[in-house]
Protein backbone atom coordinates (compact mmCIF):
# COMPACT_ATOMS: atom_id res chain seq x y z
CA UNK A 1 0.00 0.00 0.00
CA UNK A 2 1.57 3.33 -1.04
CA UNK A 3 2.03 5.98 1.63
CA UNK A 4 0.21 8.58 -0.47
CA UNK A 5 -2.77 8.06 -2.76
CA UNK A 6 -3.99 10.99 -4.82
CA UNK A 7 -7.76 10.91 -4.68
CA UNK A 8 -8.78 14.24 -6.24
CA UNK A 9 -6.84 16.17 -8.87
CA UNK A 10 -7.16 17.21 -12.51
CA UNK A 11 -5.39 16.11 -15.67
CA UNK A 12 -3.60 18.97 -17.39
CA UNK A 13 -4.03 18.79 -21.14
CA UNK A 14 -1.01 19.15 -23.41
CA UNK A 15 -0.65 22.85 -24.31
CA UNK A 16 1.70 21.99 -27.16
CA UNK A 17 -0.21 19.85 -29.61
CA UNK A 18 1.03 17.23 -32.09
CA UNK A 19 1.45 20.21 -34.44
CA UNK A 20 4.42 21.26 -32.31
CA UNK A 21 5.99 17.84 -32.79
CA UNK A 22 5.67 18.25 -36.53
CA UNK A 23 6.98 21.80 -36.47
CA UNK A 24 10.12 20.72 -34.60
CA UNK A 25 10.33 17.69 -36.90
CA UNK A 26 10.17 19.61 -40.18
CA UNK A 27 12.27 22.51 -38.86
CA UNK A 28 15.00 20.04 -37.86
CA UNK A 29 14.75 18.27 -41.22
CA UNK A 30 15.15 21.64 -42.93
CA UNK A 31 18.06 23.00 -40.90
CA UNK A 32 19.85 19.64 -41.03
CA UNK A 33 19.32 19.28 -44.77
CA UNK A 34 20.68 22.82 -45.22
CA UNK A 35 23.83 21.80 -43.33
CA UNK A 36 24.24 18.59 -45.38
CA UNK A 37 23.69 20.38 -48.70
CA UNK A 38 26.62 22.72 -48.11
CA UNK A 39 29.00 19.77 -48.48
CA UNK A 40 28.58 20.40 -52.20
CA UNK A 41 27.20 23.92 -52.64
CA UNK A 42 29.85 25.50 -50.39
CA UNK A 43 32.65 23.00 -49.93
CA UNK A 44 32.48 21.17 -53.28
CA UNK A 45 33.37 17.89 -51.58
CA UNK A 46 33.98 15.21 -54.23
CA UNK A 47 31.10 12.79 -54.76
CA UNK A 48 28.59 14.96 -52.90
CA UNK A 49 26.71 16.45 -55.83
CA UNK A 50 23.75 14.04 -55.94
CA UNK A 51 23.65 13.62 -52.17
CA UNK A 52 23.49 17.42 -51.78
CA UNK A 53 20.74 17.56 -54.37
CA UNK A 54 18.66 15.10 -52.35
CA UNK A 55 19.33 17.19 -49.23
CA UNK A 56 18.20 20.30 -51.13
CA UNK A 57 14.92 18.57 -51.98
CA UNK A 58 14.44 17.71 -48.30
CA UNK A 59 15.34 21.30 -47.37
CA UNK A 60 12.92 22.89 -49.82
CA UNK A 61 9.98 20.65 -48.99
CA UNK A 62 10.49 20.77 -45.21
CA UNK A 63 11.08 24.53 -45.12
CA UNK A 64 7.73 25.08 -46.84
CA UNK A 65 5.82 22.74 -44.51
CA UNK A 66 7.41 23.65 -41.13
CA UNK A 67 5.79 27.10 -40.72
CA UNK A 68 2.36 25.63 -41.50
CA UNK A 69 2.70 23.23 -38.56
CA UNK A 70 3.95 26.06 -36.35
CA UNK A 71 1.01 28.31 -37.17
CA UNK A 72 -1.39 25.44 -36.56
CA UNK A 73 0.06 24.92 -33.08
CA UNK A 74 -0.83 28.49 -32.10
CA UNK A 75 -4.26 28.59 -30.50
CA UNK A 76 -4.67 32.06 -32.04
CA UNK A 77 -2.94 31.65 -35.43
CA UNK A 78 -4.53 34.82 -36.80
CA UNK A 79 -2.51 36.81 -34.28
CA UNK A 80 0.89 35.64 -35.57
CA UNK A 81 1.71 39.24 -36.41
CA UNK A 82 1.82 40.02 -32.68
CA UNK A 83 5.26 38.39 -32.72
CA UNK A 84 6.48 41.35 -34.77
CA UNK A 85 4.53 44.16 -33.11
CA UNK A 86 5.52 42.94 -29.61
CA UNK A 87 9.08 41.76 -30.18
CA UNK A 88 10.47 40.40 -26.90
CA UNK A 89 14.27 40.05 -26.90
CA UNK A 90 14.37 38.01 -23.68
CA UNK A 91 12.18 35.23 -25.12
CA UNK A 92 13.74 32.56 -27.35
CA UNK A 93 10.40 32.09 -29.09
CA UNK A 94 10.37 35.74 -30.06
CA UNK A 95 13.82 35.39 -31.65
CA UNK A 96 12.56 32.30 -33.40
CA UNK A 97 9.78 34.35 -34.94
CA UNK A 98 12.52 36.43 -36.59
CA UNK A 99 14.89 33.60 -37.52
CA UNK A 100 12.31 31.23 -38.98
CA UNK A 101 10.82 33.35 -41.79
CA UNK A 102 14.29 34.53 -42.83
CA UNK A 103 15.54 30.96 -42.84
CA UNK A 104 12.52 29.75 -44.81
CA UNK A 105 12.85 32.55 -47.38
CA UNK A 106 16.58 31.96 -47.81
CA UNK A 107 16.11 28.18 -47.92
CA UNK A 108 13.49 28.41 -50.65
CA UNK A 109 15.54 30.76 -52.85
CA UNK A 110 18.81 28.92 -52.25
CA UNK A 111 17.50 25.41 -52.77
CA UNK A 112 15.41 26.42 -55.78
CA UNK A 113 18.38 28.10 -57.43
CA UNK A 114 20.75 25.25 -56.63
CA UNK A 115 18.26 22.64 -57.83
CA UNK A 116 17.26 24.33 -61.06
CA UNK A 117 20.66 25.87 -61.94
CA UNK A 118 19.57 28.42 -64.57
CA UNK A 119 20.99 27.43 -67.94
CA UNK A 120 22.30 30.88 -68.79
CA UNK A 121 24.32 30.79 -65.55
CA UNK A 122 23.36 34.37 -64.71
CA UNK A 123 22.47 33.64 -61.10
CA UNK A 124 24.95 30.83 -60.50
CA UNK A 125 27.22 33.21 -58.57
CA UNK A 126 24.45 33.69 -56.00
CA UNK A 127 24.33 30.04 -54.92
CA UNK A 128 27.38 30.15 -52.65
CA UNK A 129 26.50 33.33 -50.74
CA UNK A 130 22.94 32.06 -50.43
CA UNK A 131 24.29 28.76 -49.12
CA UNK A 132 26.34 30.64 -46.52
CA UNK A 133 23.42 32.80 -45.42
CA UNK A 134 21.05 29.78 -45.32
CA UNK A 135 23.61 27.85 -43.29
CA UNK A 136 23.92 30.76 -40.83
CA UNK A 137 20.15 30.93 -40.35
CA UNK A 138 19.87 27.13 -40.25
CA UNK A 139 22.26 27.17 -37.28
CA UNK A 140 20.24 29.96 -35.66
CA UNK A 141 17.01 27.96 -36.07
CA UNK A 142 18.78 24.89 -34.63
CA UNK A 143 19.96 27.04 -31.72
CA UNK A 144 16.61 28.65 -30.97
CA UNK A 145 14.54 25.47 -31.27
CA UNK A 146 16.90 23.76 -28.84
CA UNK A 147 17.19 26.64 -26.39
CA UNK A 148 13.47 27.43 -26.40
CA UNK A 149 12.72 24.01 -24.95
CA UNK A 150 15.88 23.62 -22.89
CA UNK A 151 15.24 26.72 -20.77
CA UNK A 152 11.94 25.41 -19.41
CA UNK A 153 13.01 24.49 -15.86
CA UNK A 154 9.47 23.46 -14.97
CA UNK A 155 9.79 20.41 -17.22
CA UNK A 156 12.86 18.48 -16.05
CA UNK A 157 12.76 16.22 -19.13
CA UNK A 158 13.39 19.31 -21.31
CA UNK A 159 15.71 21.14 -18.94
CA UNK A 160 19.02 19.64 -20.10
CA UNK A 161 21.88 21.16 -22.07
CA UNK A 162 21.98 17.90 -24.04
CA UNK A 163 18.59 18.55 -25.63
CA UNK A 164 19.74 21.00 -28.35
CA UNK A 165 22.48 18.54 -29.27
CA UNK A 166 20.01 15.66 -29.38
CA UNK A 167 17.79 17.76 -31.67
CA UNK A 168 20.75 18.50 -33.94
CA UNK A 169 22.06 14.93 -34.13
CA UNK A 170 18.65 13.30 -34.60
CA UNK A 171 17.87 16.04 -37.13
CA UNK A 172 20.98 15.24 -39.17
CA UNK A 173 20.15 11.54 -38.93
CA UNK A 174 16.58 12.07 -40.10
CA UNK A 175 17.48 14.51 -42.88
CA UNK A 176 20.12 12.14 -44.26
CA UNK A 177 17.63 9.29 -43.92
CA UNK A 178 14.91 11.20 -45.76
CA UNK A 179 17.40 12.18 -48.47
CA UNK A 180 18.12 8.45 -48.91
CA UNK A 181 14.41 7.75 -49.25
CA UNK A 182 13.99 10.56 -51.82
CA UNK A 183 17.09 9.30 -53.64
CA UNK A 184 15.51 5.88 -54.05
CA UNK A 185 12.62 7.41 -56.02
CA UNK A 186 14.73 9.52 -58.39
CA UNK A 187 16.49 7.73 -61.26
CA UNK A 188 20.23 8.09 -61.57
CA UNK A 189 23.48 6.91 -60.06
CA UNK A 190 22.53 6.00 -56.50
CA UNK A 191 25.70 4.38 -55.21
CA UNK A 192 27.85 7.42 -54.39
CA UNK A 193 25.01 9.46 -52.87
CA UNK A 194 23.88 6.47 -50.83
CA UNK A 195 27.38 6.01 -49.48
CA UNK A 196 27.71 9.64 -48.44
CA UNK A 197 24.24 9.99 -46.97
CA UNK A 198 24.29 6.68 -45.11
CA UNK A 199 27.58 7.73 -43.52
CA UNK A 200 26.03 10.99 -42.24
CA UNK A 201 22.95 9.07 -41.07
CA UNK A 202 25.02 6.44 -39.25
CA UNK A 203 27.35 8.86 -37.48
CA UNK A 204 24.45 11.15 -36.53
CA UNK A 205 22.53 8.16 -35.15
CA UNK A 206 25.59 7.15 -33.15
CA UNK A 207 25.93 10.68 -31.75
CA UNK A 208 22.20 10.70 -30.93
CA UNK A 209 22.51 7.45 -29.01
CA UNK A 210 25.58 8.72 -27.17
CA UNK A 211 23.72 11.90 -26.23
CA UNK A 212 20.78 9.94 -24.87
CA UNK A 213 23.18 7.60 -23.07
CA UNK A 214 24.94 10.60 -21.52
CA UNK A 215 21.58 11.99 -20.33
CA UNK A 216 20.70 8.63 -18.79
CA UNK A 217 24.10 8.45 -17.08
CA UNK A 218 23.69 12.01 -15.76
CA UNK A 219 20.32 11.08 -14.32
CA UNK A 220 21.32 7.74 -12.82
CA UNK A 221 24.44 9.16 -11.17
CA UNK A 222 22.62 12.27 -9.98
CA UNK A 223 25.01 14.63 -11.80
CA UNK A 224 21.96 16.27 -13.37
CA UNK A 225 19.13 16.94 -10.95
CA UNK A 226 16.65 17.49 -13.80
CA UNK A 227 17.54 14.16 -15.46
CA UNK A 228 17.38 12.39 -12.09
CA UNK A 229 13.92 13.84 -11.39
CA UNK A 230 12.71 12.79 -14.84
CA UNK A 231 13.96 9.25 -14.37
CA UNK A 232 12.37 9.10 -10.93
CA UNK A 233 9.04 10.19 -12.42
CA UNK A 234 8.98 7.72 -15.31
CA UNK A 235 10.99 4.70 -14.17
CA UNK A 236 7.98 3.00 -12.63
CA UNK A 237 6.01 3.16 -15.85
CA UNK A 238 5.96 0.13 -18.16
CA UNK A 239 4.90 2.45 -20.99
CA UNK A 240 8.00 4.63 -20.58
CA UNK A 241 10.30 1.62 -20.35
CA UNK A 242 8.80 0.29 -23.58
CA UNK A 243 9.10 3.55 -25.52
CA UNK A 244 12.63 4.10 -24.17
CA UNK A 245 13.68 0.70 -25.47
CA UNK A 246 11.90 1.21 -28.81
CA UNK A 247 13.57 4.58 -29.25
CA UNK A 248 17.03 3.21 -28.47
CA UNK A 249 16.54 0.33 -30.92
CA UNK A 250 15.24 2.58 -33.70
CA UNK A 251 18.21 4.91 -33.20
CA UNK A 252 20.56 1.92 -33.42
CA UNK A 253 19.13 0.64 -36.72
CA UNK A 254 20.62 3.43 -38.94
CA UNK A 255 24.06 2.46 -37.62
CA UNK A 256 23.67 -1.08 -38.99
CA UNK A 257 24.62 0.18 -42.46
CA UNK A 258 28.21 0.44 -41.23
CA UNK A 259 28.38 -3.22 -40.32
CA UNK A 260 26.09 -5.09 -42.69
CA UNK A 261 26.57 -4.61 -46.42
CA UNK A 262 23.66 -4.82 -48.81
CA UNK A 263 21.00 -3.54 -46.44
CA UNK A 264 18.27 -1.53 -48.20
CA UNK A 265 19.48 1.95 -47.27
CA UNK A 266 16.18 3.60 -48.14
CA UNK A 267 14.49 1.39 -45.53
CA UNK A 268 17.16 2.29 -42.98
CA UNK A 269 16.56 5.91 -43.97
CA UNK A 270 12.85 5.57 -43.35
CA UNK A 271 13.51 4.06 -39.92
CA UNK A 272 15.87 6.98 -39.19
CA UNK A 273 13.12 9.45 -40.10
CA UNK A 274 10.66 7.54 -37.89
CA UNK A 275 13.16 7.53 -35.00
CA UNK A 276 13.73 11.25 -35.40
CA UNK A 277 10.00 11.89 -35.32
CA UNK A 278 9.45 9.49 -32.41
CA UNK A 279 12.15 11.23 -30.37
CA UNK A 280 10.29 14.52 -30.73
CA UNK A 281 6.95 12.90 -29.96
CA UNK A 282 8.31 11.36 -26.77
CA UNK A 283 10.00 14.60 -25.68
CA UNK A 284 6.96 16.78 -26.37
CA UNK A 285 3.80 14.76 -26.01
CA UNK A 286 4.89 12.15 -23.45
CA UNK A 287 7.01 14.81 -21.72
CA UNK A 288 3.92 16.93 -21.18
CA UNK A 289 2.22 13.95 -19.54
CA UNK A 290 4.64 14.06 -16.61
CA UNK A 291 2.79 16.12 -13.99
CA UNK A 292 4.71 18.99 -12.45
CA UNK A 293 2.98 18.61 -9.10
CA UNK A 294 0.51 15.73 -9.25
CA UNK A 295 1.19 12.06 -8.61
CA UNK A 296 1.89 9.47 -11.31
CA UNK A 297 1.52 10.29 -14.98
CA UNK A 298 -1.26 11.83 -17.05
CA UNK A 299 -2.70 9.90 -19.97
CA UNK A 300 -2.59 11.34 -23.48
CA UNK A 301 -5.36 10.37 -25.84
CA UNK A 302 -4.78 11.38 -29.45
CA UNK A 303 -7.80 13.37 -30.65
CA UNK A 304 -9.24 12.29 -33.98
CA UNK A 305 -9.65 15.85 -35.31
CA UNK A 306 -7.36 18.61 -36.56
CA UNK A 307 -5.43 18.73 -33.28
CA UNK A 308 -4.72 15.00 -33.54
CA UNK A 309 -4.89 12.27 -36.14
CA UNK A 310 -6.46 14.38 -38.89
CA UNK A 311 -3.77 17.03 -38.43
CA UNK A 312 -1.02 14.40 -38.57
CA UNK A 313 -2.40 12.90 -41.78
CA UNK A 314 -2.84 16.40 -43.20
CA UNK A 315 0.68 17.63 -42.52
CA UNK A 316 2.30 14.43 -43.83
CA UNK A 317 0.05 14.68 -46.89
CA UNK A 318 1.11 18.29 -47.37
CA UNK A 319 4.78 17.33 -47.28
CA UNK A 320 4.16 14.50 -49.76
CA UNK A 321 2.35 16.89 -52.11
CA UNK A 322 5.16 19.44 -51.87
CA UNK A 323 7.95 16.92 -52.47
CA UNK A 324 6.09 15.48 -55.48
CA UNK A 325 5.56 18.94 -56.96
CA UNK A 326 9.14 20.02 -56.25
CA UNK A 327 10.75 16.88 -57.70
CA UNK A 328 8.47 17.06 -60.75
CA UNK A 329 9.32 20.68 -61.48
CA UNK A 330 13.04 20.47 -60.75
CA UNK A 331 13.39 17.36 -62.90
CA UNK A 332 15.79 14.42 -62.62
CA UNK A 333 19.18 14.81 -60.99
CA UNK A 334 22.12 15.50 -63.32
CA UNK A 335 24.69 12.73 -63.51
CA UNK A 336 27.62 12.87 -61.11
CA UNK A 337 30.10 13.91 -63.81
CA UNK A 338 27.78 16.38 -65.58
CA UNK A 339 28.64 20.03 -66.04
CA UNK A 340 28.75 21.99 -62.80
CA UNK A 341 27.05 25.30 -62.21
CA UNK A 342 29.19 28.31 -62.91
CA UNK A 343 31.45 29.30 -60.04
CA UNK B 1 35.38 41.29 -58.63
CA UNK B 2 35.52 37.54 -59.04
CA UNK B 3 32.59 35.54 -57.79
CA UNK B 4 34.40 33.73 -54.95
CA UNK B 5 35.55 37.05 -53.45
CA UNK B 6 32.06 38.46 -53.86
CA UNK B 7 30.65 35.35 -52.23
CA UNK B 8 33.07 35.68 -49.34
CA UNK B 9 32.30 39.36 -48.81
CA UNK B 10 28.55 38.72 -48.96
CA UNK B 11 28.82 35.88 -46.50
CA UNK B 12 31.08 37.88 -44.20
CA UNK B 13 28.58 40.74 -44.36
CA UNK B 14 25.75 38.43 -43.41
CA UNK B 15 27.73 37.01 -40.51
CA UNK B 16 28.69 40.51 -39.30
CA UNK B 17 25.05 41.62 -39.42
CA UNK B 18 24.08 38.44 -37.58
CA UNK B 19 26.73 39.01 -34.89
CA UNK B 20 25.67 42.65 -34.48
CA UNK B 21 22.02 41.64 -34.19
CA UNK B 22 22.91 38.95 -31.64
CA UNK B 23 24.91 41.48 -29.60
CA UNK B 24 22.05 44.00 -29.58
CA UNK B 25 19.66 41.19 -28.74
CA UNK B 26 21.81 39.98 -25.85
CA UNK B 27 21.89 43.49 -24.36
CA UNK B 28 18.13 43.88 -24.73
CA UNK B 29 17.54 40.43 -23.30
CA UNK B 30 19.55 41.30 -20.19
CA UNK B 31 17.10 44.14 -19.48
CA UNK B 32 14.26 41.63 -19.08
CA UNK B 33 10.56 42.25 -18.59
CA UNK B 34 9.50 45.28 -16.56
CA UNK B 35 6.51 45.43 -14.21
CA UNK B 36 3.80 47.87 -15.15
CA UNK B 37 0.40 48.98 -13.84
CA UNK B 38 -0.93 48.48 -10.33
CA UNK B 39 0.02 50.14 -7.06
CA UNK B 40 3.75 49.79 -6.29
CA UNK B 41 3.09 50.45 -2.58
CA UNK B 42 1.25 47.11 -2.32
CA UNK B 43 2.28 43.47 -2.71
CA UNK B 44 -0.68 41.14 -2.82
CA UNK B 45 -0.32 37.61 -1.52
CA UNK B 46 -2.44 34.71 -0.31
CA UNK B 47 -1.96 32.70 2.85
CA UNK B 48 -3.58 29.27 3.08
CA UNK B 49 -3.82 27.68 6.49
CA UNK B 50 -4.08 23.99 5.60
CA UNK B 51 -5.11 23.13 9.15
CA UNK B 52 -8.40 24.87 8.41
CA UNK B 53 -9.00 23.47 4.90
CA UNK B 54 -11.68 20.76 4.80
CA UNK B 55 -11.43 20.09 1.05
CA UNK B 56 -15.00 21.20 0.36
CA UNK B 57 -14.07 22.66 -3.06
CA UNK B 58 -16.25 25.71 -2.39
CA UNK B 59 -13.27 27.82 -3.56
CA UNK B 60 -13.07 25.80 -6.78
CA UNK B 61 -16.75 26.41 -7.51
CA UNK B 62 -16.66 30.08 -6.50
CA UNK B 63 -13.67 30.73 -8.75
CA UNK B 64 -15.20 28.97 -11.73
CA UNK B 65 -18.47 30.85 -11.26
CA UNK B 66 -16.91 34.26 -10.67
CA UNK B 67 -14.49 33.98 -13.58
CA UNK B 68 -16.73 31.96 -15.90
CA UNK B 69 -14.16 29.23 -16.43
CA UNK B 70 -15.15 26.64 -19.08
CA UNK B 71 -16.23 23.26 -17.72
CA UNK B 72 -13.25 20.95 -17.27
CA UNK B 73 -10.73 23.75 -16.68
CA UNK B 74 -9.82 25.26 -13.32
CA UNK B 75 -7.95 28.32 -12.06
CA UNK B 76 -7.86 26.75 -8.63
CA UNK B 77 -8.58 23.31 -7.27
CA UNK B 78 -8.11 21.52 -3.97
CA UNK B 79 -5.99 18.41 -4.55
CA UNK B 80 -6.80 15.66 -2.08
CA UNK B 81 -4.71 12.78 -0.87
CA UNK B 82 -5.06 9.76 1.42
CA UNK B 83 -1.92 9.58 3.52
CA UNK B 84 -0.63 6.90 5.83
CA UNK B 85 2.56 6.43 7.77
CA UNK B 86 4.94 4.50 5.51
CA UNK B 87 6.41 2.76 8.55
CA UNK B 88 2.99 1.72 9.81
CA UNK B 89 1.04 0.29 6.86
CA UNK B 90 -1.81 -0.87 9.06
CA UNK B 91 -2.09 2.48 10.80
CA UNK B 92 -4.76 5.07 10.33
CA UNK B 93 -5.22 6.83 7.00
CA UNK B 94 -5.75 10.56 7.09
CA UNK B 95 -6.81 13.01 4.44
CA UNK B 96 -4.59 15.84 3.22
CA UNK B 97 -6.00 18.70 1.19
CA UNK B 98 -3.94 21.14 -0.83
CA UNK B 99 -5.52 24.14 -2.58
CA UNK B 100 -3.54 24.98 -5.73
CA UNK B 101 -3.55 28.16 -7.80
CA UNK B 102 -1.19 30.60 -9.53
CA UNK B 103 1.52 31.56 -7.05
CA UNK B 104 1.95 35.12 -8.40
CA UNK B 105 5.69 34.66 -8.00
CA UNK B 106 8.11 37.54 -7.58
CA UNK B 107 10.30 35.80 -10.13
CA UNK B 108 7.60 34.35 -12.40
CA UNK B 109 9.03 31.98 -15.04
CA UNK B 110 5.92 32.46 -17.19
CA UNK B 111 6.62 36.16 -17.83
CA UNK B 112 10.03 36.16 -19.55
CA UNK B 113 9.17 33.29 -21.91
CA UNK B 114 6.05 34.99 -23.31
CA UNK B 115 7.07 35.98 -26.86
CA UNK B 116 4.58 38.84 -27.16
CA UNK B 117 4.59 40.23 -23.57
CA UNK B 118 0.95 39.25 -23.10
CA UNK B 119 1.85 37.77 -19.71
CA UNK B 120 3.10 40.54 -17.45
CA UNK B 121 3.45 41.44 -13.81
CA UNK B 122 1.89 44.47 -12.18
CA UNK B 123 3.72 46.62 -9.66
CA UNK B 124 1.53 45.08 -6.94
CA UNK B 125 2.95 41.65 -7.81
CA UNK B 126 -0.05 40.16 -9.57
CA UNK B 127 0.80 38.22 -12.72
CA UNK B 128 -1.82 38.85 -15.40
CA UNK B 129 -2.48 38.02 -19.05
CA UNK B 130 -3.53 40.47 -21.73
CA UNK B 131 -6.09 38.36 -23.57
CA UNK B 132 -6.08 40.70 -26.54
CA UNK B 133 -2.36 40.21 -27.13
CA UNK B 134 -1.89 36.51 -26.24
CA UNK B 135 -1.26 34.32 -29.29
CA UNK B 136 -2.04 31.09 -27.44
CA UNK B 137 1.43 29.62 -28.00
CA UNK B 138 1.30 27.81 -24.64
CA UNK B 139 4.91 28.65 -23.75
CA UNK B 140 3.85 30.12 -20.38
CA UNK B 141 1.83 26.97 -19.65
CA UNK B 142 5.01 24.95 -20.07
CA UNK B 143 7.12 27.36 -18.00
CA UNK B 144 4.83 27.44 -14.94
CA UNK B 145 6.24 25.02 -12.34
CA UNK B 146 2.87 24.79 -10.58
CA UNK B 147 0.68 23.61 -13.48
CA UNK B 148 -1.41 26.68 -12.73
CA UNK B 149 -1.99 27.73 -16.34
CA UNK B 150 -4.03 26.30 -19.18
CA UNK B 151 -5.22 27.24 -22.63
CA UNK B 152 -8.80 28.42 -22.29
CA UNK B 153 -10.77 26.51 -24.96
CA UNK B 154 -13.22 29.40 -25.36
CA UNK B 155 -10.81 32.33 -25.69
CA UNK B 156 -7.95 30.20 -27.10
CA UNK B 157 -5.56 32.16 -24.93
CA UNK B 158 -3.58 31.36 -21.79
CA UNK B 159 -5.63 31.50 -18.61
CA UNK B 160 -4.95 31.35 -14.87
CA UNK B 161 -5.82 32.83 -11.47
CA UNK B 162 -5.62 36.64 -11.34
CA UNK B 163 -6.25 36.91 -7.60
CA UNK B 164 -9.68 38.03 -8.90
CA UNK B 165 -8.26 41.31 -10.19
CA UNK B 166 -11.75 42.59 -11.04
CA UNK B 167 -12.91 42.09 -7.45
CA UNK B 168 -9.79 43.25 -5.64
CA UNK B 169 -9.60 46.45 -7.72
CA UNK B 170 -13.21 47.10 -6.61
CA UNK B 171 -12.26 46.63 -2.95
CA UNK B 172 -13.53 43.05 -2.60
CA UNK B 173 -11.75 39.84 -1.70
CA UNK B 174 -10.99 37.15 -4.28
CA UNK B 175 -13.98 34.82 -4.72
CA UNK B 176 -12.15 31.81 -3.27
CA UNK B 177 -11.26 33.73 -0.12
CA UNK B 178 -14.76 35.13 0.25
CA UNK B 179 -16.32 31.68 0.05
CA UNK B 180 -13.80 29.62 2.04
CA UNK B 181 -15.92 27.88 4.66
CA UNK B 182 -13.08 27.15 7.06
CA UNK B 183 -11.42 30.54 6.68
CA UNK B 184 -8.33 28.78 5.40
CA UNK B 185 -7.70 31.20 2.54
CA UNK B 186 -6.57 34.71 3.49
CA UNK B 187 -5.64 37.51 1.13
CA UNK B 188 -4.01 40.90 1.52
CA UNK B 189 -1.06 43.20 1.18
CA UNK B 190 2.15 41.80 2.66
CA UNK B 191 3.87 45.19 2.33
CA UNK B 192 1.52 46.47 5.03
CA UNK B 193 2.81 45.05 8.35
CA UNK B 194 -0.60 45.64 9.93
CA UNK B 195 -2.55 43.66 7.32
CA UNK B 196 -4.21 40.40 8.39
CA UNK B 197 -1.97 38.30 6.13
CA UNK B 198 1.19 39.98 7.44
CA UNK B 199 0.18 39.26 11.02
CA UNK B 200 -0.75 35.65 10.25
CA UNK B 201 2.59 35.11 8.50
CA UNK B 202 4.51 36.69 11.37
CA UNK B 203 2.71 34.50 13.91
CA UNK B 204 3.24 31.32 11.90
CA UNK B 205 7.00 31.96 11.60
CA UNK B 206 8.83 28.81 10.46
CA UNK B 207 5.54 27.04 9.83
CA UNK B 208 5.16 29.03 6.61
CA UNK B 209 6.14 27.14 3.47
CA UNK B 210 5.77 27.59 -0.27
CA UNK B 211 5.42 25.10 -3.10
CA UNK B 212 8.52 24.11 -5.07
CA UNK B 213 11.01 26.37 -3.28
CA UNK B 214 13.84 24.81 -5.31
CA UNK B 215 12.54 26.63 -8.42
CA UNK B 216 13.50 29.95 -6.78
CA UNK B 217 10.39 31.66 -8.11
CA UNK B 218 9.59 33.45 -4.81
CA UNK B 219 5.93 32.36 -4.75
CA UNK B 220 3.40 34.63 -3.03
CA UNK B 221 0.97 31.92 -2.04
CA UNK B 222 2.06 30.85 1.44
CA UNK B 223 0.99 27.67 3.18
CA UNK B 224 0.75 26.97 6.89
CA UNK B 225 0.78 23.29 7.83
CA UNK B 226 2.20 22.06 4.53
CA UNK B 227 3.63 18.56 4.69
CA UNK B 228 6.99 18.75 2.84
CA UNK B 229 6.07 15.60 0.86
CA UNK B 230 3.58 17.77 -1.03
CA UNK B 231 5.86 20.71 -1.83
CA UNK B 232 6.96 19.34 -5.21
CA UNK B 233 5.80 16.56 -7.49
CA UNK B 234 3.90 14.25 -5.20
CA UNK B 235 5.48 10.82 -4.93
CA UNK B 236 2.30 8.82 -4.63
CA UNK B 237 -0.16 6.65 -6.47
CA UNK B 238 -2.76 8.23 -8.72
CA UNK B 239 -6.09 6.62 -8.02
CA UNK B 240 -8.72 8.39 -10.03
CA UNK B 241 -7.48 8.23 -13.58
CA UNK B 242 -8.85 6.44 -16.60
CA UNK B 243 -8.26 2.92 -17.84
CA UNK B 244 -5.74 4.22 -20.39
CA UNK B 245 -3.66 5.56 -17.57
CA UNK B 246 -3.94 2.32 -15.63
CA UNK B 247 -2.75 0.33 -18.64
CA UNK B 248 0.25 2.66 -18.95
CA UNK B 249 1.09 2.15 -15.32
CA UNK B 250 0.56 -1.62 -15.35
Amino acid sequence: MPAIIETVNITHEAAWLPWAVFYFFFAALAFSAAIISTAWTLLRRPGWKRAARMALLVLLSSAIVAPVALLADLHQPGRFWHFYTHFTPWSWMSWGALFLPLFVALAIVYSWLALTQPKDGRLAWAIRPLAMATLAFALLVALYTGMEVMVVKARPIWNTALLPWAYLFTGLMGAAGLALVVDAFIPGDHATAERKLSKVMGYAALLSLLTLGLWLAEGLTGISDAAARTIAAISGSAYWRMIGLALALSLAVPILGFFIRGLPLAVLGLIAVAAMWAFRWVVFMDGQMIPKTGAGLYAYRLPMGADGLLGIIGIIGLWLAVIIIVTTITGPAPRQGAAQPAE
Amino acid sequence: MDTSRRAFLTGAGALTCGAAAASVGAKAAKAGPQRHGGDPSKRYAMVIDLRRCIGCQACTIACSTENRIPIGEFRTIVSQYDVRDANDPDGAVYSFTLPRLCNHCDNPPCVPVCPVQATFQREDGRVLIDEEVCVGCGYCVQACPYDARFINPVTNTADKCTFCVQRVDAGLLPACVETCTGGARMFGDVKDPESHVSRVLAEAGDEVKVLRPEMKTAPHVYYIGLDTRFQGKVDGAPAMWTKIRESQEA
